[in-house]
């Protein structure tokens, strides 16, 4: 945190915002460009924003920690939000709108609030680690985990356009918007997003005024909650050539070789989707709980839905998956248990158009994996089992039917 | 007077706040001792506010939002000090950091806590692990971060406290660098209560600094040395997805203490004693993984059921070290769990 920085030494009546009570500025309204909204920004905390933004680039403001700002009901963030102040915390209201994306790059420890019926279009919380558990004995100690809490399914993480993004280079290199999307939420840039792309897709060919990324930028401590996910169209994801593989976000959150994800209470109802769940074998000790995933993916074959890897020590309990009124043909499976000592327990799958995969596989080399207690409905009594590869685990008392 | 007719703005001004049905804002700035007396107001809490005196909510039905980078530093009390009926269905929830802790040069000499919560109904939302209570351990002293339904001098409230829900916030008890104290616990949820339905709702939360073990403790580390993280006091408690996760342990990880009690989906490690103990009737312990790290002896169970325990049920778990299960207890439905070292 910069010297300077002091939360009670504010500046007022700029022209950029209305003086609100003291530490508190509400309404601003007239900071529609990036200029604009870092002058504001560097006044302090409890910042209240109620017009429409452009391009937002919060690193202006010297990586200031610990801000807070809220997004008042009827404002509308038209362009990208950049953030990268550890401890920032993002209040959306109902109503607001995020029509672009909002990149927290190395923002440890910060965290969005929906309340609502708020609306994303894109998140993406990127950074290596988690920048140390700390040991101190004050208020910085532990983890410094990225947040998404929404009030529940009427707070929407959806993006409304295509993955036009190809290996050609041809398409549109915007940050995401209804034309060009990349899935709900983002947490990493290797392999599964639009930011490791051909390279002049890559974020910082985009736009200069954003730091170079490199691989391995997956966080740790990411707890994503309740809300509503969707994409509408998987099969326009970048389709790379050579070695690259395609980018095939999750539904529900896409990551690489970090650890401790929570999701809970998330609903891809009706959607197109190409995993659930896109993380590595290295995504240790993760939780997926209560989510549903609810009809809706394509049979072309170019968006098969994929395995959702299940790695060391994970739990996932309590999750839906059900084909609903859409297309929901799994044609390469869709939930493998494939590292040791993890547990899927009580989950419920209704799919009654399995193509050639199984619907839940275990791997050879899982050890001591806990498969217990879950149901499945399909149309196929092979790939509708459980297939168990290990053997050497507990896997008992579910039940398979058609 | 119409409700929620004015806004109060508390511009540093600490003390008594007996307003009802209206709204207050903390504006900024630094506070002494607060008390909210006053029943069913909305309170806003601004981003970095600092509450260096106690903040005492014996008001009922409040409502209360507390924004970024707020310090709580000489705790919270939700209630009355020994009287479940005082301090009834106020929730409080929190928006992003948020730190609650106690002053140790203001220790008293037995029990110290940096979240009481005693009244019924309290609804506690943290913000999720940005959200974080902790104490410093003392010579002598016991600390514990968070309880349910505890008086000052260490009893449990007389009438327990009853449905609580308390969620989303990680909670530990730290090594002050030179003493581990007189007792421990991340959480404390009431006592002499294990017959009585409590009701209360344990859920999402974190227990623990999260990192990975280490055998060396040292100033700052969790510490449950003479101690454990959780313990369950109160009969017809809900424990469930929940995350404990010391660096360092010396005791039991979660005890289950009260009768009919749920503990589900919750992942435990690091245990240093038994990573659950369970010591009462008609409990179910149900997909959770229990375990620790590989330095610890392999002759200790995971699990340990208690001898006087009658009817558990025990399925669908993942226990780390021990192949086996120690169970005692009678009339148990024990099986489907999957053991031995990860």
């Amino acid at each position: 945190m910069p010297d300077t920085f002091n939360y009670f030494s504010h500046q007022k009546f700029t022209p950029n915002y209305i003086h609100g009570i003291d530490g508190e500025y509400e309404n601003v309204s007239s900071a529609t460009s990036e200029s604009a909204c870092t002058s504001v920004l560097e006044a302090g905390n409890n910042i209240m924003f109620t017009g429409a933004m452009g391009i937002i680039d919060f690193s202006a403001t010297n990586e200031v920690e610990r801000k807070e700002m809220t997004y008042k009901t009827g404002s509308s963030m038209t362009g990208g939000h950049y953030i990268n102040g550890k401890h920032t915390t993002i209040n959306v209201q109902a109503g607001a709108s995020c029509m672009r994306m909002f990149i927290f790059d190395a923002a440890y420890g910060s965290q969005i609030n929906a309340i609502g019926g708020a609306d994303f279009t894109n998140i993406n919380f990127v950074a290596p680690g988690n920048d140390g558990v700390t040991v101190a004995t004050d208020d910085t100690v532990g983890a410094q985990p990225y947040t998404f809490q929404g009030t529940g399914h009427e707070t929407s993480v959806v993006h409304a356009g295509e993955m036009t993004i190809n290996g050609s280079g041809s398409g549109d290199h915007t940050r995401g918007d209804t034309t060009n999307g990349q899935g709900t939420f983002h947490c990493g840039y290797e392999h599964y997003d639009f930011f490791s792309g051909p390279s002049d897709h890559r974020l910082q060919n985009i736009d200069t005024d954003y730091r170079a990324t490199s691989t391995g930028q997956s966080p740790d401590f990411v707890d994503i909650r309740n809300a509503r996910v969707g994409m509408t169209n998987v099969a326009k994801r970048p389709n790379l050539s050579g070695s690259q593989p395609n980018v095939n976000p999750g539904i529900f959150c896409t990551t690489r070789n970090g650890e401790y994800y929570y999701l809970t209470n998330l609903l891809a109802a009706d959607t197109n989707w190409g995993q659930w769940w896109a993380g590595s074998s290295g995504v240790e000790k993760s939780h997926l709980r209560n989510c549903t995933n609810s009809g809706y993916t394509d049979a072309d074959v170019s968006q098969e839905a994929f395995e959702s890897y299940f790695a060391t020590k994970s739990i996932w309990n309590g999750n839906q998956l059900l084909e609903g009124d859409g297309h929901s043909t799994l044609e390469m499976g869709a939930f493998y248990q494939y590292r040791d000592d993890n547990i899927g327990v009580a989950n419920s799958f209704e799919m009654l158009q399995l193509a050639s995969q199984n619907l839940w596989r275990i791997d050879s080399g899982a050890n001591d994996v806990v498969t217990y207690g879950n149901s499945i409905q399909s149309n196929n009594t092979s790939y509708g089992d459980i297939k168990n590869d290990a053997a050497d685990g507990t896997v008992t008392g579910n039940n398979s039917h058609t | 007077m119409p409700k929620y007719s004015q806004t109060i703005n508390l511009e540093g001004h600490s003390g008594i706040h007996s307003e009802e049905y209206e709204r207050i804002v903390f504006t900024r700035g630094n506070y002494t001792a607060v008390e909210i007396t006053g029943d069913y107001n909305v309170i806003i809490i601004n981003a970095g506010c600092r509450f260096d005196g106690r903040f005492i909510v014996s008001g009922n039905y409040n409502k209360i939002t507390i924004h970024n980078d707020v310090n709580f530093n000489n705790g919270i009390l939700i209630g009355a000090d020994t009287d479940a009926s005082v301090g009834v269905g106020n929730h409080i929830k929190c928006l992003g950091k948020t730190f609650v802790t106690r002053d140790p040069n203001d220790y008293n000499d037995h029990s110290n806590y940096a979240l009481q919560i005693n009244g019924n109904y309290t609804h506690w939302e943290g913000s999720g692990m940005n959200t974080k209570v902790a104490l410093q351990t003392a010579s002598s002293k016991r600390t514990y971060a968070c309880v349910i339904g505890r008086q000052a001098d260490g009893d449990a409230v007389s009438a327990p406290t009853k449905w609580c829900i308390v969620e989303k916030t990680n909670f530990m008890v730290l090594y002050d660098g030179s003493s581990h104290g007189a007792g421990k616990l991340a959480l404390l949820v009431s006592g002499s209560a294990s017959d009585i339905a409590c009701g209360h709702l344990i859920a999402g939360n974190w227990f623990g600094s999260l990192g990975e073990y280490d055998t060396s403790v040292s100033a700052g580390q969790d510490t449950t040395g003479g101690g454990g993280m959780v313990e369950l006091n109160a009969g017809t408690t809900r424990f469930v997805e929940n995350h404990i996760q010391p660096v360092y342990t010396g005791g039991i990880n979660l005890g289950v203490y009260g009768k009919r009690n749920i503990v589900l989906f919750n992942h435990v490690a690091h245990g240093g004693s038994y990573g659950l103990q369970l010591y009462q009737d008609n409990c179910v312990v149900s997909g959770n993984l229990i375990y620790w790290n590989d330095a610890k002896s392999s002759s200790t169970s995971s699990m340990n059921i208690g001898s006087g325990v009658d009817r558990a049920v025990v399925a669908g778990n993942r226990g780390g070290n021990r192949a086996s299960i120690t169970d005692n207890s009678t009339n148990s439905s024990v099986s489907n769990n999957e053991l031995g070292a990860l």
